[in-house]
Order: structure tokens, then C-alpha cells, then sequence
């Protein structure tokens, strides 16, 4: 819809800002990888850098899918740290008893599941602000988390999910088991988000709610989906986290919240709702990812690294809000 | 008359809850209201009491700072930096005047981001807040690279734990000095009436001519102060300035506010009903220990009381709505 007006309403003087405003995302990763390449003097692009930075940011990639969904329907998702370390802390808990790979697989995204889908019922059923039926469930979490392992770190193998050796398939090295799963359920999102009924759904959602529920859309139940699909997404998040680490600490997915965020922001998806893709939130965690690289690469300060993740947040909302408004009054300026 | 209480005790339910709780504690406990645990719930609740002033100001214009816990924190290291800067250097008396200038310039500063970033650049407060979240837990962390720092000077953290007559601690005469101060500031000047105009419709409050942005900027420097105090204050309670001294304390402050029935959507609500619902709450979370739960579950039961609380307050908001209706149409 979106491009068709672009075409008719085209006369050659704005097309760079069009494309701008409408790849903003790409744009910024291309020269974010150019300006990574040159300055860390092509360190940057070493397969053994590369490969980390593909792991580290299919957890991150597979969390922000999930926040992106539910961004897409004007909500927000606080507990997606949380059931990170949910799905972490129940793999290890249900460890003890051999219940088998796969067994484990559905434990480490069911549980999570199931409490986007209480989240879900919460937002539905009552008129609570999602921010609040997150925050309140995120905190319930944590102690049910900090319960199951008296809040720890374990030094326990719960990546079981191994053993099943998917890898033996796939001409591929070992490393590339996370992003597969993560692109391979971008793909599968970004279909249902464009060509089903559920995917129209949340985008009307996420226009005008009153507006999608009087045109027949079933809003309650695409509500509960959306939670329960991010709380779903969180759960295998928290696998793919598992997937380098051997001694676990559920705490430490905390800084996921922040970079979920971040990555659907980057990506272009509006905290407003009802614009925006899973592709975007794709391409947004993969520039947050490679920027985090950077600063490891050029060994700046931890503590300085949050800060300047807080700034951009903060800027890149203002940043492309200022773009929007800027192509929205062209258009209207071509309209007239 | 009875007409009049039975008003009262409805609009201000929390005080009959707190009744109820008081009671069934003092029933169910022996001793448990001694001196210490008075003067522990006092303490902690004040110095919290200040997260909740300022998280309280800013719900009441419609917005929510979830960098509350964070500033003071900020504000507790900061504090810690400049009693080791300046030991020696000055009198005793002028560094904590310094300290004191210093902490609660850290905090203004947080809040004018949060306030310019959401008033001036139009973005969502929950996004805006969380991002200065990131920033001042950064910048806390970075001064001692996030070690607990002892305060250097005695006499101010035993100055903070002084009591007066055995129970009351420095920190709640000092709150209660800043509540009556807001309250009168919010229910009696100009500016607080803008307040709540600006809670009740953004909208309309720019039509009838009320600067938003100035007072949204205000709204959320004074959060910031209101925390950077309270940060103070923690350190001077704990003798120490953390990093992480207050994290988790923006979630407290919110649950107590919202506990107070201080609508989520602005313009509505008492400050001395969110200063009950922390009290309340920092009894709560004094108990638990007391019943012999695990402290575990303390973040998990603040959570729980948190989504009831919403939930009763839409619905008050939702009969209220009926009500006008039902008017409407007479």
C-alpha cells in the first residue's frame, strides 16, 4: 500500500529521502559495517569475530522478534529478560531428572510460552497498561527464577538440545546452529506477519485498536497470540543464549530488555504501533550486535558502553520520528 | 457525620487495608512493633519515600520514570566520590554541603534528560526513562567501577541514622518536610494545578494556554532531585554508595504509588496516599522475613500486589466512568 502511493505520487526530487525513510535500517548497517571495518582495521570481518558475533546476536535476534510483534500491536514486553532466564534456570532445574532432549526443549520454551500467555490473558481480560502486566509478571518471574536456583550461578551442562545433532543435516559449521534457527523463524514469522489473516490482524491492532475491534478483529485473541508468541520467542532465545555456555546465570540475560528494545527501535518499527517488520528487527539486532563488537574490539570501558546504549535509544527514536514527520509532510506537500 | 467518615475511608482505602494489616500483625506477632522495627520501617520507607514523591509527581502528569532507583543509586556513588575527592581538603561541614550540591546536580541533570528527551522531543516516557535508566546506572558504575565505596565521613551517615525520640530517624523528618512541601506545591499554587491539568488531557491543557513543556520539564527534574535525595540518604542509612544500592527500587516506588490510587493515566490522586502506600508496603516487606519466607519471594509478592492494584484502580476508574455516564444521561 505503502509503496503504490509512493509510485503515483513520484516526481524524482525526494526519491533519496523516500528510500531513506523506508530503509533507514539498511542503510544505517551498511555503513555501520563499513565504518566498523575501516576503524578497527579489518578486524572486524575475521571469521573467528564474525562467528561470535553471529551467536551473540541469534539469542539477542530471536528475543527482538518477539518484542517486535508485540511493539507492531502499540504494547511493549518488560518481561522478556526475565523469561529468558526462565527458560534457563527450568532446563536446569528439570536437568536432574534425564527427562531427554526434547523433553528439555519443550521445558525451556513452554514454561516461558505460558507466561506470555498469562501476560496475554492479562492484557486482554482486564484494562491494565501492558508495561504494567509485563513489569508486574517480569518481577514474578525473577523470584520464581532466583527460587528454582536459589539464585546462583550453576555450573551445569543443560544444553541437551545438542544430542539431538541437527548439525549432522546441515553442511554447515557448528557455530551457525543458533542463526539458523533464528533466521529460519524470521522467515516463518515474517510470512505469517504478511500473508495470514493473524498477521493483517496485528498490524490493524496496532494502528487503532478501536478501529481494528469495530472492523471484526478478534482483539482479545490476537493479544493473548502476541504474548504468548514473545514469551515463546524469549524461551528459545534463552536456548540459543545456552547454546557457548557451560556455567549458567540467569541473571545475566538482564541486559536483553534493553537491546530487544533497542534492536526494534533500530530496526524501524514504531513504539506507536502498526508499522514496521520482522525483517527490520533483524537487521535491527544486527547493527546493536556489530556496535557492542565494536566496542569490545576497541576495548572501550563496560560501564561507558551503557551509557552510550541509553543515548542511542534515545536518539534513534527522536532521529527517525524526525524522518517520519519530515516524508509524511513531502507526501502531503506532493498530495496538494 | 458518619455519612462524611464512611466518604473519607472510601476515597482513602489504604488507610482501612493498613488498619486491617496492623492489626493482624500485632495479633498474630508478639512484638513485632518494638522500637527497631518501628524505627527500621520509618527509615527505609522515608528514603524510599522520597523515590515515590518524585515517581508519584511524575504519574500524575501521565507519564511513568522508570530511572528512578538508578538516579539514586547515581546519586549514593557520587556522594561517595566527593567525601573521598575532598576528605582533607575542606571542614567537615563544607564537604557535605559539596556532597550534597553534587548528588542532587546529578540527579537534576538525569531528570532534565528525561524531561527534555520526553517533553521536547516527543518520546514515549517509558522508552525516555529507560534509556536515562541505562545512562545514570552507567555512569554510576564507571566511577568506582562498580565497587561498594565506604562513605569516608562518619559523622554524616551517623547524622542520617540519628533518631529522635527512639523511633523517628533524621531521614522520615526530612521527608515529611518535602511531602507537606509537594502537597501544598501541588494542591494550592499554580503550577501544581497545571500538573494535574496536564495529567487529565495534554490536549487541553496546551489549548487553555499552559506551557507543557516547561512544566513537564519541571515535573521531571524534581523526580530527579526528589531520588538524588534519596540516594543521599540510603548511603548515609547504609554507610555505603553502591552502584546498585537502589536497583529495584523504581518497581517499589511505582507499586507503592499506584497502591495509593493515583490513577496510571494522570491527573488524579493524593500525595499522602502514595506516602500510606509505601509505609504499607515497606511493612509488607518487613514481615516477610519475619513469617519465614524466603526474601526470594519479596520481588515476586511486590509484583503481585502491583498488578491488583492496577487492576482496582481501573476498575474504580471504569465505575467512575459509569457513574458520569449514568449523569450524562439523566
Amino acid at each position: 500500500m505503502d509503496k503504490k502511493q509512493n509510485t503515483i505520487y513520484h516526481k524524482g526530487k525526494y526519491e533519496i529521502w523516500d528510500f531513506i525513510r523506508s530503509n533507514s535500517h539498511i542503510v544505517t548497517l551498511f555503513s555501520l559495517v563499513i565504518f566498523v571495518t575501516i576503524f578497527t582495521k579489518g578486524i572486524f570481518i575475521r571469521p573467528s569475530n564474525l562467528s561470535s558475533v553471529i551467536t551473540r546476536a541469534a539469542a539477542l535476534g530471536m528475543i527482538s522478534i518477539g518484542q517486535t510483534l508485540v511493539i507492531l500491536t502499540s504494547g511493549i514486553d518488560l518481561s522478556v529478560s526475565a523469561n529468558v532466564g526462565l527458560s534457563v534456570s527450568m532446563m536446569a532445574l528439570f536437568q536432574g531428572y534425564n527427562i531427554g532432549p526434547l523433553y528439555m526443549i519443550i521445558v525451556g520454551c513452554g514454561v516461558p510460552a505460558l507466561v506470555g500467555t498469562v501476560s496475554g490473558l492479562l492484557c486482554a481480560f482486564t484494562m491494565i497498561p501492558p508495561f504494567i502486566v509485563t513489569l508486574g509478571m517480569s518481577m514474578i518471574v525473577w523470584t520464581t527464577t532466583l527460587c528454582t536456583l536459589s539464585g546462583e550461578t550453576i555450573f551445569r551442562d543443560v544444553r541437551q538440545f545438542i544430542d539431538l545433532n541437527i548439525m549432522a543435516f546441515i553442511p554447515l559449521p557448528d557455530y551457525a546452529f543458533p542463526a539458523i534457527i533464528w533466521i529460519l523463524s524470521a522467515i516463518l514469522l515474517s510470512l505469517i506477519l504478511k500473508y495470514s489473516r493473524f498477521g493483517h490482524n496485528i498490524y490493524a491492532l496496532g494502528g487503532k485498536e478501536k478501529a481494528a475491534y469495530y472492523s471484526g478483529v478478534n482483539v482479545k485473541k490476537v493479544k493473548i497470540f502476541v504474548y504468548a508468541l514473545s514469551g515463546l520467542t524469549s524461551g528459545i532465545g534463552g536456548l540459543l543464549y545456552t547454546y557457548k555456555l557451560v556455567g549458567i546465570n540467569p541473571l545475566a540475560g538482564k541486559g536483553f530488555l534493553l537491546e530487544s528494545i533497542a534492536a526494534t527501535i533500530i530496526g524501524g518499527t514504531l513504539l506507536s504501533g502498526g508499522e514496521g517488520s520482522v525483517f527490520s528487527a533483524v537487521v535491527g539486532t544486527l547493527v546493536i550486535t556489530i556496535f557492542v563488537n565494536f566496542m569490545n574490539i576497541i576495548g572501550m570501558n563496560p560501564f561507558i558502553q551503557k551509557i552510550i546504549m541509553g543515548v542511542i535509544i534515545i536518539t534513534f527514536v527522536y532521529i527517525l520520528n524526525k524522518i517520519r514527520i519530515f516524508a509524511i509532510k513531502k507526501q502531503y506537500a506532493r498530495v496538494k | 457525620m458518619l455519612n462524611r467518615i464512611i466518604g473519607f475511608l472510601k476515597r482513602h482505602m489504604l488507610l482501612v487495608v493498613y488498619f486491617i494489616l496492623t492489626i493482624i500483625i500485632i495479633v498474630s506477632t508478639d512484638g513485632f512493633f518494638n522500637r527497631f522495627n518501628i524505627a527500621s520501617i520509618l527509615g527505609l520507607s522515608s528514603i524510599m519515600g522520597f523515590l515515590v514523591l518524585g515517581e508519584a509527581i511524575v504519574i500524575l502528569t501521565g507519564g511513568i520514570d522508570i530511572s528512578v532507583g538508578n538516579i539514586a543509586s547515581l546519586s549514593s556513588v557520587v556522594c561517595a566520590w566527593t567525601m573521598l575527592k575532598f576528605n582533607g581538603i575542606f571542614p567537615v561541614a563544607v564537604i557535605i554541603l559539596i556532597c550534597i550540591i553534587f548528588s542532587l546536580l546529578s540527579g537534576a541533570f538525569m531528570g532534565f534528560i528525561n524531561g527534555f528527551s520526553i517533553a521536547k522531543l516527543g518520546i514515549p516516557p517509558i522508552i525516555a526513562t529507560l534509556g536515562v535508566f541505562s545512562i545514570s546506572y552507567g555512569f554510576a558504575e564507571y566511577i568506582f567501577s562498580a565497587e561498594p565505596t565506604y562513605l569516608v565521613i562518619n559523622s554524616f551517615s551517623s547524622a542520617v541514622r540519628t533518631k529522635f525520640f527512639g523511633i523517628f530517624p533524621l531521614s522520615s523528618v526530612i521527608f515529611v518536610i518535602f511531602a507537606i512541601i509537594i502537597s501544598l506545591i501541588l494542591e494550592r499554587t499554580r503550577i501544581g494545578r497545571h500538573v494535574y491539568a496536564i495529567g487529565g488531557s495534554k490536549e487541553a491543557a496546551f489549548l487553555s494556554g499552559i506551557k507543557n513543556v516547561k512544566i513537564l520539564i519541571y515535573c521531571y527534574v524534581s523526580s530527579g532531585i526528589l531520588s538524588a535525595i534519596g540516594g543521599l540518604l540510603l548511603a548515609g542509612w547504609i554507610r555505603v554508595g553502591d552502584a546498585r544500592a537502589a536497583s529495584g527500587y523504581e518497581f517499589i516506588a511505582i507499586t507503592a504509588v499506584i497502591m495509593g490510587g493515583i490513577s496510571l493515566f494522570g491527573g488524579e490522586g493524593n500525595i499522602w496516599d502514595a506516602v500510606l502506600g509505601i509505609l504499607t508496603l515497606q511493612t509488607i516487606r518487613k514481615i516477610i522475613p519475619r513469617m519465614q519466607i524466603s526474601t526470594f519471594y519479596e520481588e515476586g509478592i511486590v509484583g503481585a500486589i502491583l498488578l491488583i492494584a492496577v487492576a482496582i484502580n481501573i476498575m474504580n476508574l471504569q465505575r467512575k466512568n459509569i457513574k458520569l455516564k449514568n449523569i450524562e444521561n439523566e
